[in-house]
């Protein structure tokens, strides 16, 4: 896979054994990783360094720019932006703006920044309280001043990034004067926003976008695992009623090694069960489902196709609802559900607990969400296998039969091989996704059927994500601290995986050459 | 492609527009808005148009104030509250199992203005628990949240009902099912009341809450524990269609009574809330008794209030207070008595005839006399519980692991 | 010579046999629910696998009826709509920026801000949802379909890979052509790349419009009043509650063909552009 070079392989690489180059593939996966891993543990010192010469010559810069500057460059160290309004109408644009990111900047921190980031150390001190008139008097809010100190920090890297750029301009104008060239005006600025400086003015919103939606919550969220936001030692931390502070590892350990300890590697393992079970099934039927519908012979192949796509048409939280009622189950006959009725009035079949949720039964439970995912999740593939289907070469199929291979011979030759050269990266990425695959499991079993485990319940189905929710948005004394050691963890697991993908795919590293 | 475009952006446009003016839409009036379980809504909405009417500064509440109701569970309402409780409803009516917590995470408004009304009116038993430091922290609404037998009276005779290994025998005999919630905590911990365990949370001085439970380490809970076990395991109890106590696939509300009409449920542990539901023949009555150490022992049952709380974290609360006051006082209960059956808390409503001669709360009384508990406060415990009792159902506890089991069941409740 | 034939015919009957049962286990649950949206029965617990007697009182009582105030489907019903208008044209037009500025500029973060985005779609996403509540609550954007519109439609940056994939087959030679001819870059997203990637913007378009109907989640998190619901939220509790799905599940039934059928008909015409996006993706390999 990764070792060819051409993007229309001919026959003779595919006349390989296929289990050959299975394992040449897994091993090139695993070398991959390797070298990955070992690039970054490798680069860690001459990053590290990198970073503090950078650091360095920015302070360098910094101050040369401000000994050689005068004195509207030196100002402008004060006020951002002086460097270029200073020095006439032309200017305006770029200088008022610099001027507008600093007030901005002032305003926040005064009110907001400031205050919240006085408290980072304890994350508050005054509890809400009644007063003696039984009214609430409102007191500080850890969550908040965790996201508010999270926000001035990204702030101030950006603040201070447009500060250095500013006493680079204002140097620069300065130059520029004294060189006695043209300072450039509005209209030529403009211009730079819509070619060279393009990237800034497109993705300024879509990153400003990312950074509120997912890395300051996801930074705040991190920050929660060193926390006792939680029900800890019989008290409730919960804001705004409650406080809550820094723990340092606490909630590390009490995943790993206490409460948690036996139970988080046994959910961990069905998570890899069912992903490895949920990611193969899904591929190999619906890849045999497609060359079923996609055989020459075969009419009506629109009609098929169809049939099958409208089960994923359809929003899926109603069909997994739906399916688990479908498969309901009570021993009183009048009561159970529909699947049970078919099956016994058209095959006679015992009125069975397929779910496994009412007997408690672990092993049907299992097996029953990947059948189900199965049914859920199949047309996906069948849909993907389609296009790479038409796309395989005639002539691939021509030669292998000059050379009087069989149909059998021709699918393990041909087809598999190329529908794995295509699909090979997707398949992990659908991988994680089902490390990460909430919906089926919670729809169908809500985690369950329950266990005791030492003293921890969970269920026999439960996800480390389905865990996490349950953790956190479920309970009445939801754990936010240990939900978020577990998202951290969960996140490990998929980035290794996802490394894989990363490390294999051509589409990222080729791009260039293809072009 | 241009076109597109701007369809796009116009739309969106369109989009913030329209809501901008849902968002500022409406008059001067202020609303309250009000959590109630959509059964009781039509009777709440009658009294709140009365309880408008009635004057307030200038002129009457009307002029002020417009209330809205919400359709909620009772059950869910400290969950739903707890991520962001300034948005949520200004009064909201819930079970008495989240009064603790609620009370920690200040979701309640406590009422010094009303304790003594409270106190004065409604049973001591519905009081008790919202009472802190000497102040009510909620209206009682209703004292009906608890759960006896309906038994199929053309099957059994009342004599019949008064063990459960005698209404077991016979069921069996005749391939019957009873339906008993052994996988929720409200229900399988019945035996453990009915041996005679003590669980409950105890609050101490400085608000941290402490659990105590003797279910581990009693002989009594050892007892209960063996009883579950026995009742349940698949080999008394029979393996999928041959089971005699069954759970409720998903809703036993209606799978009780639907059962019953077809003849295949002989029996069921369920409220007062289904009555409607029943067909003539089903009988309420108080649990039976178990074997339970070698003797026959009364089955136990929580039994607990539904109250309406104010939200302290919204405005209006005082206007709030005297709304929720209105739709719990006496008239406010009799009126729900006669609408919905629900079972009152007021005293005098609980006195009159008409709800002495209502069945279903006879039985619910006669329950509670003979082995009543009073509801626990959420938690850990229902989770761990339900887990005991579907584990016992599915032979995964057998009496060799029994004990484990149950130390397992007691680190898992007071974590 | 007639072997071969016979083996054919066998062998297609077989795979014609095998598809018909596969077709008839995939579609049975849904012919399922939809007839039960036509039963009169309102319950889950029915004797027969098909209703004895159909209605059209599930369809109506989602539009009137005495609880209609309680369950106002029709009110979900438009709430989904405007949520899934706004998300969808401000997810688009985002995915479509940083696909652009991915795909054809290249300047030095451009690699890193990649990577970035693609380990940022590992985490799992409602890790970071309690966070998000609280931060759009210093906004007052929680309990507000704005809000909801917002936290769909904001972070679509992160999802560029597909559309990014797409504008790299697009030729550079067009903007090289364009760039002579004096047009800015600006002009050429907008003028050129855009109308030449028709395909992947109905696809993408598509795709950000069905996602909020599909959503239970975030939605459940971020809206409190019932009048602010989306369907997703709205519905769900009528077969989850078990005080409501004696009474509900045909309404649940009704209810989800209703929102079925559009989706359905959108992703059908979706469809066609996703195998053709994988294809390019295979040619590309």
């Amino acid at each position: 896979m990764a070792t060819d070079k051409s993007t229309t392989p001919t026959w003779k690489q595919y006349n390989r054994s296929w289990i050959v180059k299975l394992f040449l593939a897994i091993w090139n996966y695993i070398g991959g990783v390797g070298i990955m891993l070992w690039g970054v543990i490798k680069a860690i010192p001459k990053k590290t360094l990198a970073l503090f010469v950078g650091i360095g010559h920015c302070f360098q810069g910094l101050w040369t720019r401000f000994i050689r500057g005068d004195w509207r460059t030196k100002l402008s160290y004060l006020i951002m932006g002086f460097g270029c309004f200073s020095r006439g109408p032309k200017q305006f644009l770029k200088g008022f703006l610099l001027l507008f990111v600093q007030a901005l900047f002032v305003v926040f921190m005064v009110f907001l920044g400031a205050p919240n980031l006085a408290m980072l150390g304890t994350l508050g001190k005054d509890t809400e309280h009644y007063d003696d008139d039984y009214n609430l008097i409102k007191g500080d809010n850890s969550l908040t001043i965790l996201i508010f100190c999270v926000m001035s920090i990204i702030l101030m890297m950006f603040v201070i990034y447009v500060y250095i750029k500013n006493t680079k301009i204002a140097y620069d104008t300065q130059k520029r004067v004294e060189e006695g060239k043209p300072l450039s005006n509005a209209k030529q600025q403009l211009s730079y926003a819509l070619n060279d400086g393009y990237h800034i003015t497109v993705l300024a919103l879509p990153v400003l976008g990312i950074l509120l939606i997912t890395v300051l919550p996801l930074v705040c969220n991190i920050l929660v695992a060193f926390t006792n936001y939680g029900y800890v030692a019989n008290e409730p931390h919960y804001p705004p009623a409650q406080l809550f502070t820094w723990t340092g590892l606490d909630a590390f350990r009490f995943v790993f090694s206490q409460s948690y300890g036996s139970i988080i590697w046994r959910v961990l393992g069905w998570t890899l069960v069912w992903a490895v079970a949920a990611t193969f099934s899904n591929f190999f039927f619906g890849m045999f489902l497609a060359m079923m519908i996609n055989k020459k012979s075969i009419k009506l192949k629109a009609f098929w196709r169809t049939c099958f796509i409208l089960v994923i048409a359809v929003p899926d939280f109603i069909t997994l609802l739906m399916m688990s009622r479908f498969f309901g189950y009570s021993p009183e006959s009048t009561l159970t559900g529909p699947f049970n009725i078919i099956m016994r009035d058209i095959f006679g079949l015992k009125n069975t607990d397929w779910f496994g949720t009412y007997t408690n039964n672990a092993l049907r439970a299992r097996v029953m969400v990947i059948v189900v995912n199965l049914w859920r999740g199949m047309p996906f593939t069948m849909l993907a296998t389609t296009g790479i289907l038409l796309n395989i070469p005639e002539d691939l199929y021509e030669s292998s039969r000059i050379d009087g291979a069989g149909p059998v011979r021709r699918f393990i030759s041909i087809t598999f091989p190329y529908i794995m050269f295509v699909m090979a990266p997707q398949l992990i990425t659908t991988f994680t996704g089902n490390i990460n695959n909430f919906n089926v499991i919670y729809f169908l079993t809500g985690g369950g059927p329950d266990h005791n485990v030492g003293g921890t319940v969970i269920g026999d189905t439960d996800l480390l994500i389905t865990w996490l929710y349950s953790l956190t948005i479920e309970r009445p004394q939801p754990e936010y601290n240990n939900g978020a050691v577990i998202g951290i963890f969960t996140f490990l697991i998929t980035s290794f995986f996802a490394l894989i993908v990363f490390n294999s795919s051509k589409s990222i590293k080729q791009e260039d050459t293809f072009k | 492609m241009k076109k597109m475009l701007s369809v796009l952006l116009a739309s969106a446009t369109a989009l913030s527009v329209c809501c901008g003016l849902a968002a500022c839409g409406g008059d001067s009036k202020k609303t309250l808005t009000v959590w109630a379980p959509d059964t009781a809504h039509e009777c709440y909405k009658a009294l709140t148009e009365e309880f408008l009417a009635q004057p307030y500064q200038d002129g009457t509440y009307n002029d002020y104030f417009k209330v809205k109701f919400v359709a909620k569970p009772e059950g869910n309402i400290q969950t739903e509250l707890g991520t962001d409780a300034a948005a949520g409803a200004d009064l909201f009516f819930f079970e008495a199992g989240q009064v603790q917590d609620m009370i920690t995470k200040n979701l309640l408004q406590p009422l010094p203005t009303y304790t003594a009304a409270i106190q004065e009116r409604d049973s001591k038993d519905a009081v008790d628990t919202v009472l802190k430091d000497g102040v009510c922290y909620a209206f009682p609404a209703t004292l009906d949240n608890g759960w006896f037998m309906w038994y199929d009276s053309d099957y059994y005779t009342a004599d019949e009902v008064l063990t459960l290994d005698s209404m077991l025998a016979k069921a069996k005999k005749d391939g019957k099912k009873i339906m008993f919630a052994y996988n929720d905590g409200w229900y399988i911990s019945s035996f453990f009341q009915g041996a005679g365990c003590t669980m409950d949370f105890v609050y101490n001085e400085d608000g941290t809450r402490e659990y105590v439970t003797d279910i581990y380490t009693s002989e009594n809970g050892k007892n209960a524990a063996r009883a579950i076990q026995h009742y349940l395991n698949p080999v008394t109890n029979g393996v999928e269609d041959k089971a005699v106590i069954i759970k409720p696939s998903s809703d036993m509300n209606s799978e009780i009574p639907a059962g019953m009409k077809e003849n295949t449920i002989v029996a069921g542990f369920i409220g007062t809330w289904v009555a409607k539901d029943m067909p003539t023949k089903a009988v309420p009555t108080k649990c039976p008794t178990f074997t339970c150490g070698g003797e026959q022992v009364q089955m136990g049952s929580f039994y607990g209030s539904k109250y309406c709380g104010v939200n302290p974290r919204r405005n209006n609360k005082d206007v709030a207070a005297a709304l929720a006051d209105f739709l719990t006082n006496e008239k406010a209960q009799q009126k729900r008595f006669e609408m919905t059956e629900a079972g009152p808390s007021n005293k005098k409503v609980a006195e009159s005839d008409a709800v002495k001669n209502n069945k279903a709360l006879a039985a619910l009384a006669a329950q509670r006399e003979a082995g009543g508990y009073a509801q626990l406060s959420q938690g850990s415990f229902w989770e761990p519980m339900k887990a005991f009792g579907d584990e016992c159902a599915s032979g995964d506890i057998t009496t060799e692991n029994l004990m484990t089991k149950l130390e397992d069941l007691a680190k898992a409740i007071s974590k | 010579m007639m072997g071969l034939r016979a083996k054919r015919v066998i062998s297609d009957l077989t795979i014609y046999i095998i598809l018909s049962v596969m077709v008839v286990i995939w579609l049975f649950p849904l012919l399922w629910m939809v007839l039960r949206a036509f039963d009169v029965n309102t319950g889950f617990t029915s004797l027969t696998i098909f209703p004895q007697k159909f209605t059209l009182d599930n369809f109506i009582n989602l539009f009137s009826g005495s609880d209609y105030e309680a369950y106002p489907y029709g009110r979900w019903l438009l709430n989904t709509f405007l949520v899934a208008l706004g998300s969808c044209a401000i997810s688009t037009l985002l995915v479509l920026m940083v696909s652009y500025a991915l795909s054809r500029l290249r300047f030095s973060a451009r690699k890193k801000l990649m990577n970035i985005a693609l380990l940022l779609g590992l985490f799992p996403g409602f890790l970071s949802m309690i966070a998000l509540y609280y931060i759009f609550n210093q906004f007052k954007l929680t309990n507000s379909l704005i809000g909801l519109t917002l936290a769909y439609s904001l972070a679509a940056g992160t999802g560029y890979y597909i559309v990014k994939g797409f504008f790299d087959t697009v030729p550079t030679a067009i903007d090289e052509a364009a760039r002579i001819d004096g047009a800015s870059k600006n002009r050429i997203f907008w003028q050129m790349i855009i109308p030449l990637s028709k395909p992947i913007i109905v696809y993408t378009i598509l795709t950000t419009f069905i996602s909020p109907w599909c959503d239970y989640i975030m939605a459940s998190v971020f809206i409190h009043d019932t009048s602010k619901y989306t369907i997703a939220v709205g519905i769900r509790a009528w077969v989850t509650d078990r005080e409501l799905v004696n009474r509900m599940f045909t309404r649940f039934c009704a209810g989800s063909v209703l929102i079925s059928v559009p989706i359905v008909i959108l992703f059908m015409i979706m469809q066609k552009f996703y195998v053709a996006g994988i294809t390019g993706g295979a040619a590309k390999g």
